[in-house]
């Protein structure tokens, strides 16, 4: 097991050097001056922009600039923003954000997803079961712009019941909303891929046998069908969590909350290659490390897996 | 594909222009602290009680990093910065004129080109610490430096000594490091009094004092101003409540000590940012903030979101269609007219929304404007085709470029497009790209073909829309236009004493400016914002729409 | 990736036994109505991108700013947009880059992903490392990134320039699939056959494996289509879809989008994408149910 993972972790490193490597160059080929940017409305000295520049060594050739990037990184020296901003603190300040809006909306879809999809593959082609695969192809069609823009101004504008924007009110009433958004969108294939899944294994040829070996209908239920129907289904919220933080771009920017996704979208804009290149490296980090803890699961799910 | 991009809209919406002219009057609003005929006897007794008289402003931009006026050249910056701080004069917005706030009296000598300023006896910063003419004359000479690089370092090239401390350095060089560390022409001459010489005589300077990225710093901010970056100590009418950390509202409190006049009725006051700007609305709907600013997506239709609670500021700055100078096609005079006469103001102001069709170059909000100054602004195909005619025509297509971090600048550049195709036959593109790279290619004169752009004043006075746009090596010269003929006519209302004189010689600037057409002029917008019952904002023609100095109910 | 494809490629994945021929997959198709109906749509929609003029003889570059955002009115169904111009001969129009984005990037991606599946899968070792290792770069890096930073720095977004960012960064998925089923191909009897009398590996790969393996892909394929339309959508409410003169319902729809007050500019590019992408949709759910080993047995 340790050396399973060793091995894993050990074939992430060059992926991420390539991974952060390339995010740099994408930001560094960026047109227009980052400074510029932050200029506002009226033109920086020439003076003031060459102090900026050497501050942030935005003459130095792109492979040495990575590299400071890099090693401040390692050390621990995020520095600041060209705005200004202290980097640490804004991680520590928006790290939180972004997990409590990860993990309330992913349990959210997660739980809505399991039940509906379990019950529509039990009872395959009922009432249930044609809702939602109508109900899926809807919200699959319907843009994810619409769905936030429009669940903002029902629940938080008309009614009330929410919050609109912002974290003031505390976790988890502020994060309810947003959170039921990302749901929504990604219930559709949560529940899709469960009701697949179940219906292929309740069909399989082992199942069949242990029917035929005349084995309680429960039994047959807990140690056969939903053990192997769920290995899909745990890929899936693999991909689910390590695709969350780009999730959370939308979700963050139009109910304002102060989480990682917004800092990304706003260092973009701001050619802020070192601030990127640290945010990927924390969504690498997380797409590596959840890889590997459901490639773990597997192996508790699925014992066939164990020994690989 | 991968992950469909989830991305908001884009945050910060001030305006369409380019150089976000919105942005620009903000600041120029929030320079303004003003007399209202001082009745503020009763709001700064009591209030101890809970915030009887508080508000919570949106603003729809990034949180702030800092507060630091000298460091600010942005509308949300320098709208925060102006309940700490307080400026040199103000406008007063009954009048227009210009009063004194920290100042006792600002002098020229005959020529314009020294100004003795004396500061009323008394004032103290937020720490205690008594406010002199060295406080100014130190953050002035700190912000000089530009190796302390803070945004309003350019305010003093004006003032004579500006080239020893920030000697002229090419493109991409490293700047030399020099050991002037002082400008020349500011001088302390006793505890309340300092002098300002300037690299040349200029009549306006009196009134560019109003600009709040002058405010003072005291001594311990100025020894070290990153440890004050989040704890400012200023010398206006709030101090910050508390602390103020990392993604927290801004929470102001009245500060007792501020004796200059005018003090806003609050006894608190929320900054509250949210970059998204339909967000901040939809928090305004919702009841949530006091004040927002209407977006531009919602100008058509916020009248009847809050029936009750709306103002509108007379304008904000200006708005045009730039040419490129540097492009031999756009060369021709003519060409310019023929462009500008194909165009229907009147439809483009009403697609923009709550804006008036220009017809100069300067905002109609300012003495000196005219309303018939430009003679070739009125829509008139016809006669357009037929300058185009005798300017021999365009060849190859029209580039529009427009700015694709607002939502509507794309929609303004295919009006201009369309118009411009179908009036004047041409062949149209478009091309959108960040604001900063459009900026920048401008700036290096290698954008291809028009695009917008925008300004409003920083101090009220029609040379502050010539001298920036119009001046060869302007401040925002946007167009590269360079016209001897111009410069010196506006040297000569620099160093008119006269106001009335001065007006008359900017004005005939402003008519080689028209003739010459590099910017054509499009039109005159006017914000509009939301208040809860609780307050009303002050409006006022001079000074615009200020929720800081809001009249609680 | 869009979630339409990850759970079609968990979906599809472990489908082994035996494949269908295209024959019998096609005669399978047909007797489903509703997908007779969306293939019906789906070819109404590519009229409408080939020859405009058969929906419309309106110009839809005559526009009067006059008319911005005016409802219908007789001759003109659909109303006007906001800079004044016919809609519904904007809307018909506009299906051509919005067809063109989606099928180019959909099949392209399908030629990119099979090709590059069929070599990984069919040459374990070195030509499936090197293959399997970009495609986990191109995983990790999160696409929203790529995209807004490759779309910003290029000087002309062209529809082009749109289609080749979601090739080159699209395909791993496909491939994964592709993969996975050309191992469940490469051992059957003919192929063993044809390796043992000597058919080069070129020709296997074309003649046998491609041909029995392609069809999840193919179904994955369509069902991401839709999905390509809307992505289109998207980059124009970002600033960096296509630009103007370009009509098309993406960047109508992400206009719209900030002018909330008029709901027809809204309406009717929705109706059309929607129905687009739904018929794509079912297309594809209808193929991977006919490829479904249990439904065959």
């Amino acid at each position: 097991m340790t050396r399973f993972v060793l091995r894993r972790i050990l074939a992430a490193i060059p992926i991420g050097l390539i991974v952060t490597l390339g995010v740099f160059a994408l930001v560094f080929a960026m047109p227009g001056d980052p400074l510029r940017e932050l200029a506002g409305d009226k033109p920086i000295p020439a003076a003031v922009l060459a102090a900026k520049r050497a501050q942030f060594h935005l003459d130095d050739p792109f492979i040495v600039q990575y590299l400071l990037s890099m090693k401040d990184m390692f050390t621990g020296h995020f520095g600041t923003t060209f705005a200004g901003a202290d980097i640490a603190s804004q991680l520590r300040l928006r790290i939180p954000v972004t997990l409590k809006l990860a993990t309330l909306s992913l349990a959210l879809q997660w739980i809505a997803g399991l039940l509906f999809g379990l019950y529509a593959g039990f009872r395959r082609n009922g009432v249930v079961d044609r809702m939602l695969l109508l109900s899926t192809l809807v919200v699959l069609a319907v843009p994810g712009l619409v769905l936030y823009f429009a669940g903002q101004f029902l629940f938080g504008v008309q009614l009330k019941w929410l919050p609109v924007s912002g974290i003031t009110e505390g976790y988890p009433l502020a994060y309810l909303l947003p959170a039921t958004c990302i749901a929504i969108t990604g219930f559709a294939g949560m529940a899709r891929l469960t009701r697949t899944s179940i219906v292929d294994t309740a069909n399989a040829d082992f199942v069949k046998t242990a029917r035929a070996k005349g084995l309680g209908e429960q039994r047959i239920l807990w140690r056969h069908v939903l053990p192997n129907a769920l290995l899909p289904v745990v890929t899936l919220m693999g991909i689910d969590f390590a695709g969350i933080f780009a999730g959370a771009v939308l979700a963050e920017s139009i109910f304002n909350l102060p989480g990682l996704g917004q800092f990304l979208f706003q260092s973009i804009r701001f050619h802020e290659g070192g601030v990127v290149v640290l945010l990927s490296t924390l969504a690498f980090v997380m797409f590596i490390a959840i890889n590997l803890v459901v490639d773990i699961v597997y192996g508790f799910i699925d014992p066939r897996v164990r020994n690989v | 594909m991968a992950a469909i991009p989830p991305t908001g809209p884009p945050a910060e919406e001030v305006g369409s222009t380019v150089r976000r002219a919105t942005g620009v009057l903000g600041v120029a609003l929030g320079l303004a602290l003003v007399l209202t005929s001082c009745g503020d006897g009763k709001g700064s007794g009591g209030g101890a009680g809970g915030g009887a008289k508080s508000e919570v402003i949106a603003i729809a931009a990034d949180p702030l990093d800092y507060i630091n006026p000298l460091n600010e050249n942005g509308s949300p910056g320098i709208q925060v910065a102006q309940a700490v701080f307080a400026p040199l004069v103000a406008t007063d917005p009954n009048t227009g004129k210009t009063v004194n706030v920290m100042a006792d009296s600002v002098t020229p000598d005959k020529t314009s080109q020294t100004w003795t300023i004396k500061l009323k006896p008394g004032n103290t910063f937020q720490n205690g610490q008594a406010l002199t003419a060295k406080d100014y004359v130190d953050s002035w000479n700190l912000t000089a430096q530009g190796s302390t690089a803070w945004k309003n370092n350019g305010f003093f090239s004006k003032v004579e000594g500006y080239d020893a401390m920030n000697p002229p350095t090419p493109d991409g060089a490293t700047p030399k490091p020099t050991s002037v560390k002082t400008l020349s022409g500011l001088k302390q001459l006793d505890d309340l009094t300092f002098s300002v010489k300037l690299k040349v005589p200029f009549s306006q300077f009196g009134l560019t004092l109003q600009y709040l990225g002058l405010a003072p710093l005291p001594e311990e901010v100025r020894k070290n101003p990153d440890a004050y970056k989040r704890k400012p100590i200023g010398n206006g009418a709030f101090k910050l409540d508390g602390a103020w950390n990392p993604g927290d509202d801004i929470k102001l409190v009245k500060w007792d000590g501020y004796k200059g006049p005018n003090a806003p009725e609050a006894d608190a006051i929320t900054f509250r940012f949210i970059p998204n700007a339909d967000t901040a609305y939809n928090e305004f709907l919702a009841g949530n903030v006091d004040f927002v600013d209407v977006p531009p997506t919602k100008i058509k239709t916020f009248k009847t979101d809050a029936p009750d609670g709306w103002v509108t500021a007379t304008s904000s700055g200006a708005n045009y269609l730039t040419m490129p100078a540097w492009d031999p096609r756009y060369k021709n005079p003519k060409l310019r007219h023929a462009f500008s006469m194909a165009i229907d103001r009147k439809a483009f102001a009403d697609l923009v929304g709550l804006a008036t069709p220009s017809n100069g170059l300067v905002s109609p909000d300012m003495d000196g404007y005219r309303p018939d100054a430009c003679k070739y602004c009125n829509f008139d195909p016809t006669a357009a085709k037929q300058l185009l005619a005798e300017a021999g025509g365009f060849s190859g297509a029209v580039n529009i470029n427009y700015n694709t971090t607002s939502a509507t600048g794309q929609i303004f550049a295919e009006a201009i497009g369309n118009m411009l195709r179908q009036n004047l036959g041409l062949t149209v593109k478009y091309t959108g790209k960040q604001g900063s790279e459009i900026t920048q290619l401008a700036d290096t004169r290698k954008l291809d073909g028009l695009r917008f752009s925008g300004w409003g004043h920083d101090y009220p006075s029609i040379e502050d829309y010539l001298t920036p746009m119009f001046k060869s090596n302007g401040d925002a010269n946007f167009s590269g236009y360079n016209s001897p003929e111009l410069d010196k006519v506006l040297a000569q209302g620099d160093a008119e004493p006269n106001p009335e004189k001065a007006i008359k010689l900017y004005q005939h600037a402003e008519d080689i400016a028209l003739e010459d057409m590099p910017l054509i002029p499009l039109y005159a917008k006017q914000n509009a914002y939301l208040h809860s019952a609780k307050i009303m904002p002050r409006v006022s023609k001079y000074t615009g729409v200020q929720a800081l100095y809001s009249t609680f109910k | 990736m869009s979630e339409a494809q990850q759970v079609f490629e968990s979906e599809t994945q472990d489908l082994e036994g035996r494949t269908l021929s295209n024959r019998e997959l096609l005669r399978a198709l047909l007797k489903k109505p509703q997908f007779v109906i969306c293939v019906l749509l789906v070819v109404a929609v590519f009229l409408m991108a080939a020859f405009p003029r058969l929906f419309t003889s309106v110009d839809p570059r005559f526009c009067e700013l006059g008319k911005s955002q005016r409802g219908r009115e007789p001759g003109h169904p659909f109303g006007f947009d906001i800079q004044g111009c016919d809609y519904f001969a904007n809307v018909i129009y506009g299906a051509r880059p919005s067809v063109l984005v989606s099928l180019v990037a959909g099949f392209g991606g399908f030629a990119v992903a099979g090709i590059l599946g069929l070599l990984a899968g069919y040459f374990p070792g070195a030509v499936d490392t090197i293959i399997s290792r970009v495609a986990d770069v191109l995983f990790a890096l999160p696409g929203l990134i790529a995209l807004i930073v490759i779309l910003n720095s290029v000087p002309n977004r062209s529809i082009w320039i749109i289609v080749g960012i979601i090739l080159v960064t699209g395909w791993p998925q496909g491939m994964r699939v592709m993969r996975s089923t050309v191992f469940s191909v490469r051992n059957r009897e003919y192929v063993l056959a044809a390796r043992s009398i000597g058919v080069p590996p070129l020709r296997i790969l074309r003649k046998h494996v491609f041909p029995n393996a392609m069809a999840p892909l193919l179904a994955m394929t369509t069902l991401g289509i839709g999905g390509l339309i809307g992505l289109e959508a998207v980059l124009t409410f970002l600033g960096v879809g296509l630009q103007p003169p370009s009509i098309s319902w993406g960047s109508q729809f992400g206009v719209a989008a900030s002018y909330r007050d008029s709901p027809h500019l809204f309406i009717w590019p929705a109706i059309f994408i929607s129905t687009t992408t739904i018929s794509f949709m079912i297309i594809g759910d209808s193929i991977r149910d006919a490829l479904d080993p249990k439904l065959i047995r």
